[in-house]
């Protein structure tokens, strides 16, 4: 089973995105938890492309802006007890697993507002990786599981 | 809806429903604002009827209580399930909030 979803990277293709995700955890027999550990792990990496990876700043006029936003590939594939999910944009290079991880034992005070989708990313999958290929951004997640 | 409020005695009960994901967050982030400005002295945040949570909902949750504790209200959470909780715990949630089973132990920790 290997199949490709290609939509433009806005928030409300976001449910689309998410719904091709889940069928695909579904379809390859994960058990519920699993299956919210894909979700959660596949939202962040949609919308830290949704917000980042195309130019969205300069005009508030809904054509325009369109015409400047790219598009989210999202592929998923299973075998027996893999589940591999790749994430492709073409937006300007960038690996967001350079980022640090927060620092998750500080106090309410400390802790800051934002920074923990990336870093849910990687705790709820086995293996996330970044290639920058032929112009784009491919972030690939692997989860395994037990059938 | 996503977010339900009621008032019992001196303390705002909120129930969070549904999913609470990028889409969704704005909206229950202005909700629980409104309650919070107009609002009584103690928070309860009741997680039952939540299915999934992801960043964009626990930047809501720490904006709340970052604002109860400038405000020195008191926050409790209860009553979340397992794949909630485990989102919770991986992000050092666990330690910043007061987190109970049950709705009823969660008031008797705000009457305490």
């Amino acid at each position: 089973m290997n199949k490709t979803l290609v939509l433009s990277a806005t928030l409300e293709n976001l449910g689309t995105l998410m719904s091709h995700g889940r069928d695909a955890a579904v379809a390859c027999g994960m058990d519920a938890k699993a299956i919210h550990q894909v979700e959660l792990a596949l939202e962040e990496v949609l919308v830290n492309v949704i917000n980042y990876a195309y130019d969205q700043s300069q005009d508030q006029d809904q054509s325009t802006v369109l015409s400047k936003i790219g598009d989210i590939e999202l592929d998923c594939s299973c075998t027996s007890n893999t589940l591999t999910i790749t994430v492709a944009d073409q937006g300007p290079a960038f690996n967001p697993l350079d980022q640090p991880d927060p620092d998750t034992t500080l106090s309410v005070e400390e802790r800051t507002v934002g920074g923990l989708g990336i870093f849910l990313t990687k705790q709820m999958m086995d293996t996330v990786t970044y290639e920058n290929s032929r112009g784009k951004n491919i972030l690939t997640l692997v989860k395994h599981f037990k059938e | 809806m996503a977010v339900e409020h009621e008032i019992l005695n001196q303390t705002d009960l909120i129930f969070l429903n549904g999913r609470i994901d990028a889409r969704s967050a704005p909206g229950v982030n202005e909700e629980i604002g409104k309650i919070l400005d107009a609002g009584k002295n103690k928070m309860l945040i009741n997680f039952k009827g939540l299915e999934y949570i992801s960043s964009a909902g626990l930047r809501v949750l720490i904006t709340v209580a970052k604002k109860t504790k400038a405000l020195g209200k008191d926050l409790v959470l209860c009553s979340l399930d397992e794949k909630i909780y485990e989102v919770f715990d991986i992000s050092g949630f666990t330690a910043i909030f007061k987190i109970f089973e049950t709705q009823e132990d969660a008031l008797a920790a705000l009457e305490a």
